[in-house]
């Protein structure tokens, strides 16, 4: 399952994310556990995407390791894009922990140079 | 508006470079104590959240640049601190209460880029925030305060989407001369 962060509006607190496809599609929204939404195909189910809401309140739960229930991921039959979302944040997470622990040991100049370059080649 | 995805990347370098580097960002790494630290920043400030309800976070201008990249930004603190000027209407009416609603231009286009069915929901957007079927609080949003609280709006959808309610979330703020204002923040299709 490929998901890609697609924004982040701060003042809603909403990260957008796309699942499977490199645009946004219309959708309807189906509301899981945690403020996560799947986005999905109203006609043929396909799942599009995602978001979540209150992303600063997940974020918060998974850097605590907190358990994320799953029971309306699983009512609605969604629960493998679930944990695929969760895992994605995980991923992101450790990443970004690198990458701090990285940018630690430098100086503030080198710091702003690895990430901009990191930025520009993911792009 | 801009493509979501595409064209934003080119501003990500020029606007991480504007942004403040806060040390604690770095030695703590939570993204969630970064975003704290700066909710209060910015909500201290308090003018910015009255005049246009962008009040809650002010990492606009970097996270939302580096679209893809969000999680690992925000993570980074890479926000400026910088205050959100006030950004032209798309749309401001009252309510059958006499609430003024607003609509932010820049949201819009930007949630209409991220979420392509709404493209033609702007009518229905101020019809639920002038007058919704029902009204919920918002449990993802932070709990109500003396100045600002979060609800769930919701109205039946129409034409293709009539098997839907058009949710829309919202934020009321109180501002210095006591009026309400009623601001968009989000909208989706959810079945019926």
């Amino acid at each position: 399952m490929k998901i890609q962060a697609l924004g982040y509006d701060p003042e809603a607190d909403e990260l957008d994310l796309l699942i499977d496809t490199d645009a946004p599609q219309a959708a309807e929204a189906v509301p899981l556990d945690a403020g996560v939404y799947i986005r999905r195909d109203p006609d043929s189910g396909r799942v599009v995407g995602a978001f979540i809401r209150g992303y600063a309140n997940f974020l918060r739960a998974m850097l605590a390791e907190q358990e994320i229930s799953a029971v309306e991921a699983v009512k609605a039959g969604l629960e493998k894009e679930f944990s695929a979302i969760l895992e994605w944040q995980r991923k992101a997470l450790r990443l970004s922990r690198d990458l701090v622990a990285h940018l630690g040991a430098q100086s503030g100049k080198d710091r702003h140079a690895l990430v901009e370059t990191l930025l520009t080649q993911a792009s | 508006m801009a493509n979501a995805r595409g064209p934003l990347r080119v501003n990500s370098c020029a606007t991480a470079r504007r942004s403040k580097l806060d040390r604690r960002t770095y030695t703590s790494s939570l993204a969630v104590a970064t975003i704290s630290v700066r909710s209060e920043r910015s909500r201290a400030s308090g003018e910015v959240e009255e005049r246009t309800g962008m009040g809650d976070m002010q990492m606009k201008s970097a996270v939302g640049a580096n679209t893809r990249f969000a999680p690992l930004l925000i993570a980074f603190g890479y926000g400026a601190l910088t205050r959100i000027a006030p950004t032209p209407l798309e749309w401001n009416g009252q309510d059958t209460d006499g609430i003024e609603c607003q609509i932010s231009h820049r949201q819009w286009q930007e949630h209409v880029a991220k979420r392509p069915e709404i493209e033609d929901a702007l009518e229905l957007t101020k019809t639920a925030m002038i007058a919704a079927e029902s009204v919920e609080s918002d449990s993802h949003r932070p709990a109500d305060e003396e100045r600002r609280y979060f609800r769930i709006l919701r109205v039946s959808g129409q034409s293709q989407w009539s098997r839907h309610f058009l949710v829309v979330s919202v934020k009321y703020v109180r501002q210095n001369d006591d009026k309400w204002i009623k601001f968009y923040q989000s909208c989706w299709y959810e079945r019926k």
